[in-house]
């Protein structure tokens, strides 16, 4: 194998699969990356089994081939190049790869391509596109609410739901629910699916995705799903399992409906949960007509008590949340005012940007025991 | 002046035993493990059976050789908690200042109460009411601090009444061997000696700057634990802090990784009763398996949030065992504890109904065990044990008598 390239867009492929490389597996060739030339183009592959990511950049081949390199000495390397002509050649019979730039030379001991394992296949028929920006944002809202604990997989995965032209993102870690509704366009109207993506999966697209007007082509297998850019292929493994019914614990209609602006409760929030107790977070609020008091104490450490103006409408109410909760929320609404529904004090709360309903944010308020 | 007194009940165990079975009485009693099961080490012996040279830690066998005609018995757990808790409330009465060390130990701070007299005076009424009321004899030590009356109470047992004082430090202290200080163990004195530093004198008299190069802080300490000095600050019950709650097991035989699924499960059962009932919650899990070498391996997650329920300590340990332990591995000891606790003031409710549920369980299952006992009430999983491999007390795998 034999190619030159530049530095621009060597590096550029390598930080793109770089986050798919194993750091925990057994197989020593998944903590490589796979290069692969032909046709004029260089490939870069990496999987830990669970993602893989592909990406695919011209380059002027001299000899096709292949060869995996390791992934963390390859990434060093590239960072750091000049910006000169990059040439990789690999010896065919050991592996050996030497990368020269300028008059220096850079040696990796490599592995045979034939080792690394083939990322599957997924069959096109079940494709929908989807605009980047919006998936961007989606993935954004929603994707902050899955579950860590890996004992419950379903809760560590998010719901992707398509159906009658509409695609739903849903994530919930049991004290916590994220909805966002996003419109795909009419040409998908027949497609109906519903598959749970591993939060993780969905958290490095977000960091690959332009969040410009670019299409994004999602296909979906058995139990994989791929999302298609120009020149990078993302495959990820499906949570199995069944996602437990969220309509269910959305709530009809309120007590109380309060709106507040975005930022005033933001900031209260974050200033209030200094004190909030380590581990729980407790922040308490009482809603009045006007006011709503935000407040959280410390019996070892202090107080602290902030009111902002608000406009109720129904019921005077006291609630208790986390304060993590809250705040997560609220950087993630671009509205400037949103609308907090309550139903007294032990029912789940709902956040939603004032002026528009494709967002709803439930939360379980803190019961003082 | 001294004001810090150490109550330590002598042979603790045996002399529970005798106090409640009149038939015991003058009788060597030996308290052990069964053999059978590799733990049948002497736990305690009373006082007629220390003089035939029975001594705690002794395989069975070796005390059954020295007293062919003592009486053997099972520990009973329960029963030395419930007479460990009526000695501490009658500490309790001579002062709010009572630290439990241990069961059968604690300190009391009488420096505020001159109700009872002189710190003698006091230190005879509370050795007459445990005796009385209790049936147990206890050695007392009396000094200015906690570890001259821990060092009095050593020095006379059974049944003894030692005062120490700082004045008394060079004379009867600094003869000793320096393994009876308190704090100098088997790995210490072993380095102590060679500095050659046999005696508590030899320590005393040694330049602290050495000590504090070899040792670093604990050097400093046993510089001042040697001249007699210590802390005297007895905290009652209620400032102890628990950090963790962990209960671990001694397997009847060493048993592969899938034989010990229904251990974890009744350790995880014991471990989140506890929590429950000190009203904590944990964030923490760590599972400890030890290996047929004696080689002890540990793992924790920590969980997003924090919670006391019984579900997530064992389906966290097994995820930790299939995940880290080798399949044909054998185990020989199993341990979980969770630790990151905080007290439950609070309660994040959840949205479907599964955890509420389980919670909901757990409660039912723990009133049901404080009203019937333990053994009422126990998992499916842990029929697959034999009765040998049920999970006791962390510091003492023995089995309870049913």
């Amino acid at each position: 194998m034999k190619f030159s390239a530049s530095k621009d867009s060597l590096s550029y492929v390598v930080q793109v699969v770089q986050r798919a490389v194993s750091t925990k597996n057994p197989l020593p060739v998944l903590s490589g990356i796979l290069l692969k030339v032909n046709e004029g183009n260089l490939t870069l592959t990496a999987t830990d089994l669970e993602l893989g990511i592909e990406c695919t950049v011209p380059v002027t081949v001299e000899e096709e081939g292949g060869v995996v390199l390791p992934a963390r000495y390859l990434g060093d390397i590239v960072r750091r190049l000049p910006d000169v002509k990059i040439r990789v050649e690999v010896n065919k019979e050991n592996n050996n790869t030497c990368i020269r730039y300028g008059q220096s030379e850079f040696n990796l001991l490599g592995i045979s391509a034939g080792d690394f394992p083939m990322l599957p296949t997924v069959d096109g028929e079940t494709t929908i596109s989807i605009k980047q920006d919006l998936l961007k944002n989606m993935i954004r809202q929603v994707g902050f609410s899955v579950s860590s604990d890996d004992n419950r997989p379903i809760f560590t995965g998010v719901l992707m739901e398509i159906e009658k032209g509409t695609i739903k993102l849903v994530a919930t870690d049991t004290h916590r629910l994220a909805y966002r509704l996003g419109n795909i366009g009419e040409k998908e109207t027949d497609l109906v699916k519903s598959v749970i993506i591993p939060g993780k999966t969905l958290n490095e697209l977000n960091r690959i995705m332009s969040g410009e007007d670019d299409d994004l082509k999602i296909a979906f297998g058995d139990n994989q799903v791929v999302f298609e850019m120009p020149g990078i292929r993302f495959i990820s493994r499906l949570i199995e399992g069944q996602f437990p019914n969220y309509k269910q614990v959305i709530p009809q209609g309120c007590k109380s409906k309060i709106k507040i602006k975005t930022r005033d409760l933001l900031e209260s929030t974050e200033r209030a949960s200094l004190l909030a107790k380590e581990g729980s977070n407790v922040v308490r609020f009482s809603v009045e007509k006007n006011n709503m008091i935000i407040s959280s104490n410390s019996p070892e450490i202090g107080k602290i008590e902030e009111q902002i103006p608000v406009e109720t409408e129904g019921e005077e109410t006291q609630i208790a949340f986390n304060s993590r909760y809250i705040i997560d929320v609220l950087k993630v609404i671009d509205a400037e005012e949103i609308l907090l529904e309550l139903t007294g004090s032990l029912s789940p709360g709902i956040i939603k940007p004032a002026d528009n309903e494709n967002y709803i944010y439930l939360i379980l308020p803190i019961r003082i025991v | 002046m001294g004001n810090i007194l150490l109550a330590d009940m002598n042979s603790f165990y045996a002399s529970v035993h005798q106090a409640e079975d009149h038939s015991l009485r003058g009788r060597p009693v030996i308290v052990c493990g069964d053999p059978e099961k590799r733990h049948g080490i002497v736990l305690a012996a009373s006082y007629e059976a220390k003089k035939f040279g029975v001594r705690t830690t002794m395989p069975r066998w070796e005390a059954e050789r020295l007293v062919p005609n003592a009486v053997f018995l099972k520990p009973d757990h329960r029963k030395y908690l419930e007479f460990s808790s009526r000695i501490m409330n009658i500490l309790r009465d001579f002062s709010p200042l009572v630290e439990p060390y241990s069961i059968d130990e604690a300190y009391i701070d009488i420096s505020g109460c001159r109700l009872f007299g002189s710190g003698i005076e006091t230190a005879k009424q509370i050795k007459k009411r445990i005796r009385e009321e209790i049936g147990v004899q206890c050695s007392v030590g009396i000094g200015p601090n906690k570890l001259l009356a821990k060092m009095a109470a050593e020095m006379e047992k059974p049944d003894g009444l030692t005062v120490l004082a700082l004045e008394d430090v060079p004379d009867k202290l600094w003869p000793l061997p320096v393994n009876q200080l308190f704090g100098v163990g088997a790995k210490t004195e072993k380095k102590l000696r060679f500095l050659g530093i046999r005696t508590i004198g030899d320590l005393a008299g040694y330049p602290e700057k050495v000590l504090q190069e070899r040792f670093g802080k604990m050097g400093h300490h046993l510089h001042l634990s040697a001249n007699g000095i210590g802390s005297s600050l007895v905290s009652s019950g209620s400032h102890h802090e628990v950090k963790s709650i962990g209960k671990q097991l001694t397997l009847s035989r060493d048993c592969q990784s899938e034989e010990i699924i229904p251990i974890l499960i009744d350790l995880a059962e014991k471990v989140g009763y506890r929590v429950r009932q000190g009203g904590y919650m944990y964030r923490t899990i760590t599972l400890i398996l030890r290996d047929t070498g004696f080689i002890n391996h540990t793992w924790s997650v920590s969980l997003a949030d924090h919670t006391d329920i019984t579900e997530t300590i064992f389906s966290t340990s097994i995820r930790l065992l299939t995940e880290n332990w080798p399949k044909s591995k054998k185990v020989r000891l199993a341990g979980i504890s969770v630790s990151n606790l905080v007290k439950k003031s609070t309660e994040q409710l959840e949205m479907f109904a599964e955890k509420e549920k389980l919670r909901k369980l757990n409660v039912a299952c723990d009133d049901i065990k404080n009203k019937y006992g333990h053994k009422i009430i126990f998992r499916g999983a842990s029929l697959a044990l034999g009765n040998e491999d049920r999970p006791m007390k962390k510091d003492h795998p023995v089995n309870r008598e049913t």
